[in-house]
């Protein structure tokens, strides 16, 4: 079991992912699923190095036997602006949000990621929940059907969360 | 084995430390200039991310296009399974854009 809540600065990020990548590999979790945690703990964390400008990240992640519930949060310069600065246009938060989970990179298209959409269909694929917040624009995916809110009050940086049953899933099918 | 860089890290998240190998690899270039093979040992490495695996091979691909073949040593199934992956959609996404993957 694990219960990691911690507020860090960016350029902590790689001795801290090494803590909870070490507190994680100690972890009996169906096949699959391992792989699952550490890929989106790391991808996730990677988007924040590379497109947020984020100072300060704040993760929490809780894993039992039955859930696993991940939420990474950064006060950075958000989806849309990220896109905006490589001449990519979301018309607002809504679309900059649609943008990274079509798999749309800020960065060449030789490096075009796929980081969200594969959190994504993994995240289906297990039965869960994964939420997005940015700038003024909440997305929800659940039961593959996606849903919009609009926050009442902006928000800086990037807000998402994950939650889904601790199984087995056939990661490498999946990702993308 | 001659001509080898260990990877000395458990977990390897980010571009940069790919963007390192490659450094590393530069300075063995620098002092035998004839270099045409060079190994990298993941023994001691359990995890690697998706950016991570993209920016190695973008490094051996730029690598490969200077003349030094890169060989991946003790790497682990799983490893192997998500570098495989990540090499398959940069292929896909290549024949999709027409765009090659060395440029450094």
């Amino acid at each position: 079991m694990i219960n990691y809540q911690n507020k860090i600065k960016a350029q902590q990020l790689e001795q801290e992912l090494t803590i909870i990548s070490e507190k994680i590999e100690g972890l009996k979790t169906p096949k699959g699923f391992l792989e699952f945690i550490l890929y989106t703990i790391s991808e996730l964390s990677a988007n924040i190095k590379e497109h947020s400008k984020a100072k300060n990240i704040f993760i929490n992640i809780k894993i039992n036997q039955k859930i696993c519930f991940i939420k990474i949060v950064d006060q950075g310069i958000g989806f849309r602006k990220s896109y905006l600065l490589k001449n990519i246009f979301p018309k607002d938060d809504f679309a900059a949000i649609e943008f990274a989970l079509s798999g749309l990179s800020t960065k060449n298209l030789k490096e075009r990621g796929f980081d969200l959409y594969s959190i994504r269909k993994l995240t289906e694929e297990l039965g869960g929940k994964m939420t997005i917040k940015s700038g003024l624009a909440e997305t929800t995916i659940q039961e593959k059907k996606i849903s919009f809110k609009n926050l009442p009050k902006k928000i800086q940086g990037v807000n998402i969360s994950l939650e889904m049953p601790v199984k087995k899933i056939d990661f490498y099918k999946i990702i993308r | 084995m001659e001509n080898t860089v260990k990877i000395k890290k458990r977990y390897l998240f980010f571009r940069k430390e790919a963007k390192k190998i490659l450094r590393d690899i530069f300075k063995i270039k620098n002092e035998q200039k004839n270099l045409k093979n060079i190994y990298l040992d993941f023994l001691q490495v359990a995890f690697i991310s998706r950016s991570f695996s993209d920016e190695l091979l973008n490094t051996i691909n730029y690598l490969e296009s200077q003349g030094v073949l890169v060989d991946i040593i003790n790497l682990k199934p799983n490893l192997k399974k998500l570098i495989n992956r990540v090499e398959k959609i940069k292929e896909k996404i290549q024949k999709e854009t027409g765009l090659g993957v060395v440029d450094k």
